[in-house]
């Protein structure tokens, strides 16, 4: 062969190895970094838009009756409870209370959003006044201690904590030991549980996150394993509760799985057969003054209460 | 192609092969600190 030919060779190969390496790369590795929502629903993790109340077209429970006057209770909570105290300001307030302005809600609106990290800070700040999350955070409750305030808990209902993988992992179903296991990073390959030979790549969510918290909970004294390079490459299984991925985050790229062989189904749920069920909380500071929050707590108790929470898709107390 | 000429070339298509691998890592670690778990699982590869 010629030199000439030789050299050319030597470029196109060496040129088509980086073409090839960093599209796999890219396609594997980077594409699934990439959100489907704009930076700001990526940090919010609901589209707040489609769950306003007062909206014509809103996913919320809407039921009029007497509203709440005077010093109204600020709310706030978690992504995965918003559909549920929106339904409930829609319902017990005023609309001219509620300010949202250019995808946000203003300083002085009654209804607010800041996730369950904001929330727990807000509401031991003054900025809140009834907040809808999971349990808190050891540090959450800290926080509130060096403030001198103490957290008022108050079960309204119930919720699965589920456990999600790939649509396409071979996986339907994993025992509370397993997931122990994968998560801890005992068991590292998911033919050990019965599926393909993958590495297990446990995800994890920012601390202090509802999700999170009660995750470090299942774990017990076992820690999350820390995120690895190789593992990257392997098939991933995450958690979360279960309307947020039934009711807000459908993709048909991800399942939930069967915890000791009971499906997160609203009936399991009911029933007590799935084990891992979480309580949610309306959340205030003890001794508020304020009869208004004792006011909306008795009305989220009540029976028509109760309906907007298992109308939402929750299942009530 | 002289020799001098065909390694400027081989090193260069190497420098630059180098430096975009390192960007892809870079932006994806970046990415990945902000991504939905809901969205990364579902994008898995099979």
């Amino acid at each position: 062969m010629k030199k000439i030919t030789k050299q050319i060779f030597a470029i196109v190969g060496l040129v088509s190895f980086f073409v090839a390496f960093d599209g796999l790369f890219y396609v594997s590795l980077t594409n699934r970094c990439i959100n489907d929502f704009s930076p700001e629903m990526s940090a919010k993790s609901v589209e707040i838009s489609k769950f306003l109340p007062f909206s014509d077209e809103t996913g919320i429970v809407k039921k009029e009756g007497e509203k709440i006057t005077g010093n109204l209770p600020v709310i706030d909570g978690a992504a995965a409870l918003f559909p549920v105290f929106s339904s409930y300001v829609h319902r017990l307030y005023e609309e001219s209370t509620v300010k949202y302005v250019g995808g946000n809600f203003s300083s002085d609106s009654s209804l607010i959003y800041n996730n369950t990290r904001g929330a727990y800070k807000g509401i031991v700040d003054g900025i809140s006044d009834i907040i809808f999350c999971a349990r808190p955070s050891s540090d959450q409750l800290n926080y509130a201690k060096e403030k001198g305030v103490e957290l008022e808990l108050t079960p309204i209902g119930h919720e699965a904590f589920v456990f999600l993988v790939n649509s396409k992992n071979s996986v339907d179903s994993l025992t509370e030991g397993q997931i122990r296991g994968i998560f801890s990073g005992r068991i590292k390959m998911w033919n050990e549980v019965g599926g393909d030979y993958r590495i297990c790549y446990p995800l994890r969510r920012n601390e202090g996150s509802g999700s999170q918290t009660t995750m470090e909970k299942f774990m017990g004294d076992e820690k999350i394993v820390d995120r690895t390079l190789l593992g990257f490459l392997g098939q991933s299984i995450g958690f979360s509760f279960r309307y947020y991925v039934e009711g807000l985050n459908q993709s048909s790229g991800v399942k939930m799985i069967s915890v000791n062989g009971v499906s997160p189904s609203k009936d399991n749920i009911k029933n007590g057969t799935y084990p891992i069920i979480s309580d949610i909380y309306m959340v205030t500071r003890k001794g508020d003054t304020n009869p208004n929050v004792e006011l909306f707590k008795n009305y989220v108790l009540s029976e028509e209460g109760q309906e907007i929470l298992e109308e939402v898709g929750y299942v009530g107390l | 192609m002289e020799d001098k000429k065909f390694y400027t070339t081989i090193l260069t298509i190497l420098a630059v092969g180098i430096v975009v691998t390192i960007a892809l890592l870079v932006i994806t670690s970046i990415l990945f600190k902000n991504v939905s778990m809901i969205t990364f699982i579902g994008k898995e590869l099979n």
